[in-house]
């Protein structure tokens, strides 16, 4: 079900919620930043962003994406602990000369960096409706058919998965698993492909007639947003400190 | 009346077309209007709206002629937004693609936005256009947890937003189930009522709309072929022979012989009950036997058995303790309101969910220990939108895809893919691209396809939607022939008149998950029990169970059940 909820927004009343979405980019872009400087921040700013995460799906109910993110956690483990033993021989070899201590830590460190980008931009469209994100775009003055590509393709994402899966078991059930081996991946390719294509450009055709009718491109878009910085907005920015103190005093 | 819009001369066509869409179409359209345009799909209904709101020639390119004027001012050379803000506005088919928003007043509010409109105004917009169409409540809503009924009408909305002159609609019911699709009809009607707005409207719903629309065009091959009110254009043999169906009323008005204005229902109703109530008090009703059409199947191992099964996606039982044991030969159809657990219970069947408790055995196997790809040939499954299947560049490829994929066209196969063509009226497009069909030829190419497999359940999901009548009635005809020949056919639909006319052995209607009803149809659909499984009863059976004669569903039940002495 995790394909289904990637750009979900979820309602809620949390601090990230209420915070204006160029504060919530502040904080996720510096968090991003700063876990690359050195371990102690990477660890601050991972516990920062995983116990956001723990706030925010805390009243849904969502404990599997706790779990998706624990697996994808495990899974990027083991690459990177390959690839590092790999690339980076150390002396202390632990397991038939291909695990070392040094590519664990490596590994440890760069799973944690990984997981903390993708958890932050989860964080953030969890959190951040597409309206608010339309309307901040809007204010930096970005083009209105760039903005609206962004966001048909965020509303569209569920409607798409649903189509793979239906066109999916109608060919499965065609016999399309059982097709020979030589034949199997064009076949499968093209009959998922195929009707996917067709019904994107004929949503596509649809979505444009219905633009036009409305007048994209507008002369010049009302925000329909009433988008203000608040007090709650410093109060997230507070979180920053921490790790704006440990930079300062490693320099 | 004052004229409201005027085509003059108009020729279209698309530049990737040999054929005009629309061949020296002329019109006037009277202020205040509500117009129907019907016709088959692909006669040009759709093309008429483009032309008016402008899409045609400016969005779709091709080949134009002819003015349009609107309030005479000639808008031809108006480009589709120009003419949304003279007042011309548009409501098409599919409501999610319309809805641009997540919040509902958001939605609303979007073709305002580019105008410019500010904030303050548009959300007093917004309000009124929601207040109008009984939204109101859910101005602060999110657009995806509405239902579609709910979601059109905020189309519809968005639509009126801007106090428009003239209203078009294209097919805007038919994504719909009939009780949504009667709530928006009722409430365009009562937009009528409070706004001087002109309405033109193409759809299939001929039962709800021929005593709401006050003109009728009817459209063939890109003509106009018939104009005129409801009464004169339903009362002539036209849209009979066209195959574009007839509201059930006229039908009714017809085998009673009478030039009732079929408008006024509640005279329809009065006669009925004073001219029948005699020859029934001297002919006391008693129990008819149907004649049925088709037998029902006489062999009785069960293929398809399902045993108290439960399913949920979260939180929410979707499917709560369902039984069903169907036959080989049956021809099922499921009917229940939007949300039933209808599709759900079609996807579990075909092995694409697996049950939280229960099981499902087909032809004695059980699925749930089953992959999906092992079901392969054992049941087939017809989407909602046949062109989630087509994929071939030929429909020869079409329906040989599947018996080589199970092995059964190792050899040749070239003699049972045309024999399978011919049985479904495809021979002579053997070698056409399936996409280049038109809706309903789809829909026979999938059946075509799934039909060569000889499936032992076979799984139609709403497959009509948006068909025009007699294609809806060819793909039923197939179903109970597929059903005769040995297999399990169940389909699943909202179209309770189609239910009617169609020759099944059992229906089966689920509510909130469960099956409330199983049996003949004229059980539920002849019984004032419809109503509170959420459905909208036959139109015949309204009309004759207010003139006092229950359990008549078709004009076919009213010949063999009530002999009228008194027709005038």
């Amino acid at each position: 079900m995790i394909k289904n909820e990637l750009f979900e927004y979820i309602e809620g009343n949390t601090i990230w919620h209420k915070a204006h979405p160029a504060t919530k980019i502040i904080i996720i872009v510096f968090l991003i930043i700063t876990s690359w400087y050195n371990m102690y921040c990477l660890f601050i700013s991972f516990i920062l962003i995983v116990i956001s995460l723990i706030l925010l799906l805390r009243e849904h109910k969502k404990a599997h994406i706790i779990s998706f993110y624990l697996t994808l956690g495990a899974l990027l483990f083991i690459i990177n602990t390959l690839i590092y033993s790999v690339l980076v021989p150390n002396k202390t070899q632990l397991i038939f000369g291909i695990l070392s201590h040094h590519g664990l830590l490596l590994s440890l460190l760069l799973t944690l960096r990984i997981l903390l980008t993708i958890i932050a931009t989860h964080i953030f469209f969890l959190s951040t409706t597409i309206e608010d994100l339309e309307d901040f775009l809007i204010s930096l003055r970005i083009p209105f058919e760039l903005i609206l590509s962004f966001s048909l393709t965020i509303l569209f994402i569920p409607i798409i998965i649903d189509e793979i899966t239906r066109i999916r078991e109608a060919q499965i059930l065609r016999g399309l698993g059982k097709a020979k081996l030589s034949r199997k991946i064009f076949t499968y390719l093209s009959s998922l492909l195929l009707p996917l294509m067709i019904s994107a450009l004929n949503r596509a055709s649809r979505l444009a007639e219905v633009l036009e009718i409305y007048g994209v491109p507008p002369h010049e878009r009302t925000i329909l947003g009433d988008l203000k910085f608040s007090l709650n907005d410093i109060i997230i920015l507070l979180i920053l400190i921490p790790l704006i103190l440990i930079i300062l005093l490693s320099i | 009346m004052v004229e409201a819009l005027r085509l003059v001369d108009i020729n279209f066509r698309y530049r990737s077309r040999t054929e005009n869409a629309l061949k020296n179409i002329s019109l006037t359209i009277r202020e205040k209007d509500i117009i129907l345009i019907a016709g088959k799909s692909g006669s040009g209904k759709s093309s008429i709206i483009r032309v008016i709101n402008g899409l045609i020639p400016h969005f779709y390119d091709g080949v134009f002629q002819g003015n349009i004027y609107y309030y005479d001012e000639d808008i031809t050379q108006y480009p589709a937004n120009q003419r949304y803000q003279l007042g011309i506005t548009t409501v098409l088919q599919f409501p999610e693609e319309q809805l641009l928003g997540r919040k509902v007043w958001r939605a609303v509010a979007f073709g305002l936005a580019n105008l410019g409109y500010p904030r303050e105004e548009i959300i007093r917009l917004v309000r009124n256009a929601l207040k109008l169409v009984g939204m109101e409540k859910f101005f602060e809503a999110t657009t995806t947890k509405l239902s579609s009924g709910q979601k059109q009408k905020i189309v519809l909305a968005s639509a009126i937003v801007l106090d428009p002159k003239i209203l078009l609609l294209d097919e805007p019911t038919s994504q719909l189930d009939p009780v949504s699709a009667r709530e928006f009809i009722i409430t365009l009607k009562n937009l009528r009522k409070e706004k001087d707005i002109t309405i033109i409207l193409s759809e299939h719903r001929f039962d709800e709309l021929f005593n709401v629309v006050n003109n009728v065009i009817i459209l063939d091959n890109g003509k106009i072929i018939l104009e005129g009110s409801p009464r004169k254009v339903f009362f002539s043999d036209i849209p009979a022979k066209m195959g574009i169906g007839c509201p059930k009323i006229v039908h009714l008005c017809k085998y009673l012989r009478t030039d009732l204005d079929f408008a006024d229902k509640d005279t329809l109703i009065n006669l009925l009950r004073n001219s029948l109530r005699t020859t029934h008090a001297e002919n006391p009703p008693h129990e008819y036997s149907f004649k049925r059409v088709y037998k029902t199947s006489t062999l009785r191992t069960p293929i398809l058995r399902i045993q108290d099964l439960w399913f949920r996606y979260s939180k929410e039982w979707i499917i709560k303790g369902i039984s069903l044991i169907a036959y080989p030969k049956e021809f099922i159809i499921i009917l229940g309101e939007n949300g039933a657990g209808k599709t759900t219970l079609a996807r579990l069947i075909i092995g694409a969910l697996k049950p939280v408790k229960g099981k499902i055995y087909i032809g004695g196997i059980d699925i749930n220990k089953k992959k999906m790809k092992d079901l392969a040939g054992i049941v087939a499954y017809a989407p909602q939108n046949p062109e989630d299947m087509i994929f071939c560049s030929t429909i020869y490829d079409e329906i040989a895809f599947t018996l080589r994929n199970l092995g059964k066209c190792s050899n040749n196969c070239d003699e049972y893919v045309r024999e399978i063509a011919s049985k479904f009226k495809l021979q002579h497009l053997l070698f056409k691209s399936p996409f280049s069909l038109s809706g309903g030829e789809k829909l026979r190419v999938v059946l075509a396809s799934l039909y060569a497999l000889k499936p032992k359940v076979l799984i139609l999901d709403e497959p009509t939607r948006g068909l025009d009548w007699e294609t809806k009635l060819f793909v039923v005809d197939e179903a109970r022939k597929l059903a005769n020949e040995g297999s399990l056919v169940i389909m699943i639909t909202h179209d309770i008149e189609l239910v009617v006319e169609s020759p099944v052995d059992r229906v089966i209607v689920l509510k909130n998950g469960q099956i409330i009803f199983e049996g003949d149809k004229r059980k539920v659909l002849g019984s004032s029990k419809i109503t509170e499984f959420n459905l909208l009863p036959p139109v015949i059976y309204e009309i004759m169970s207010q003139a006092g004669f229950e359990g008549i569903i078709s004009l076919n039940d009213l010949k063999e059940r009530v002999i009228i002495s008194d027709k005038k």
